[in-house]
């Protein structure tokens, strides 16, 4: 039976509808998940990422309104690659680590947009303030995972970050790129 | 052979503001660096790269500059070895124009900062982040300057002492203003 065998092809197809129906639920596979923020810096894009963060996500695709994600982000695990900004984002002005520990990023409700792709509203609690967001995610299986993927931009003023004498040296706006592995069952 | 005996306007006029902007974007680097982290360390930074871009091309400009309009005769009692040892020293005080710019364009590179020229323009990045790579090129970047640094000092002291002791007028050569006619040596 070679590898292109009709009968493989039909066992193959069954399998990936299968896997890409299937509803999941379960933990963040933090190994195989990445957490970006891009922001720029005198015109220079920097990019660091959260490498401490856990979640749990629940997606049915025949019901994308019951689904429901939770992620939770440990401030202080933002790398920068350079230890004196990561020491500088710890900072009160800054994340203030000490005292707000934790993101947390809940969503509730998908809406389908187009074929892979969802629009959740969410709301994101951040340095001791919560503000809605809305991002689209796109959706899709690979490797035995299904995989939550997108960006969005924020503005960290409004959740304080970075005192005012900041402003003009890095942007208001940064852009969060998230990709979230989910075993699928 | 330049008649006049002196530099040309433009020549004169590159010279000594590069020779400022060199001034200010070593004395920039020198003291940024021991800044903590600040907006005033990020700005000055950013200042300090958008000034070494800036000499890079004023530098490309002169020796463009210098090939199409050679610099005047040296007096014609210059001794050779003294003729050497000013070429020599022309020829590595322009290397190192170029050079220093070159290593802080590809330090920041590997430091993981792209260099954005006035916040607007961004440089290519010729190097990915590579903290090890990124230590030699801090030391090749102060290096290359601690070296300019000692043969900017013996260029001027070379001039002092063609000014003040062989009193040859060679320092008109490269004053800016008009009013001067060479003193041309017996």
């Amino acid at each position: 039976m070679t590898l292109f065998a009709p009968s493989r092809l039909v066992a193959f197809a069954a399998l990936l509808v299968t896997l890409t129906l299937h509803a999941s639920s379960g933990p963040v596979v933090t190994e195989r998940s990445t957490l970006v923020a891009v922001f720029k810096q005198m015109g220079v894009a920097v990019e660091g990422r959260f490498t401490d963060f856990d979640g749990e996500i629940s997606f049915d695709p025949a019901q994308p309104a019951e689904g429901r994600a939770e992620l939770r982000v440990r401030t202080a695990s933002f790398d920068l690659g350079l230890p004196d900004y990561n020491a500088e984002v710890r900072k009160a002005e800054w994340f203030d680590s000490d005292t707000y520990p934790e993101a947390v990023f809940v969503a509730e409700g998908l809406t389908a947009v187009a074929d892979g792709r969802y629009r959740a509203e969410g709301e994101l609690q951040l340095k001791g303030k919560t503000q809605p967001l809305s991002a689209e995610i796109h959706i899709e299986v690979d490797d035995g995972h299904r995989i939550f993927h997108g960006e969005l931009p924020l503005d960290r003023t409004a959740f304080a970050i970075g005192d005012p004498g900041w402003s003009g040296v890095v942007d208001d706006e940064v852009m969060i790129k998230f990709r979230m592995a989910q075993a699928l069952p | 052979m330049n008649p006049t005996g002196r530099y040309t306007v433009v020549a004169i006029g590159l010279h000594w503001l590069l020779a400022l902007m060199i001034f200010i974007g070593f004395g920039v680097g020198q003291y940024m660096t021991d800044l903590a982290m600040s907006p005033t360390k990020l700005k000055l930074f950013s200042w300090h790269k958008w000034l070494g871009v800036t000499v890079f091309a004023m530098v490309v400009l002169r020796v463009a500059w210098r090939m199409l309009n050679p610099p005047p005769a040296l007096p014609a009692t210059t001794p050779a070895w003294q003729r050497r040892v000013a070429a020599g020293t022309h020829l590595l005080l322009y290397l190192l124009m170029l050079a220093i710019p070159l290593s802080g364009w590809l330090y920041s590179s590997a430091s993981g900062f792209q260099t954005v020229y006035f916040g607007r323009w961004p440089l290519p990045d010729l190097l990915g982040r590579d903290a090890e790579l990124a230590a030699v090129l801090k030391t090749v970047h102060i290096s290359l300057n601690n070296g300019l640094a000692v043969l900017v000092l013996a260029h001027i002291g070379a001039a002092l002492k063609h000014h003040f002791i062989d009193h040859d007028g060679l320092l008109w050569r490269m004053w800016p203003g008009r009013r001067r006619s060479l003193e041309v040596s017996p």
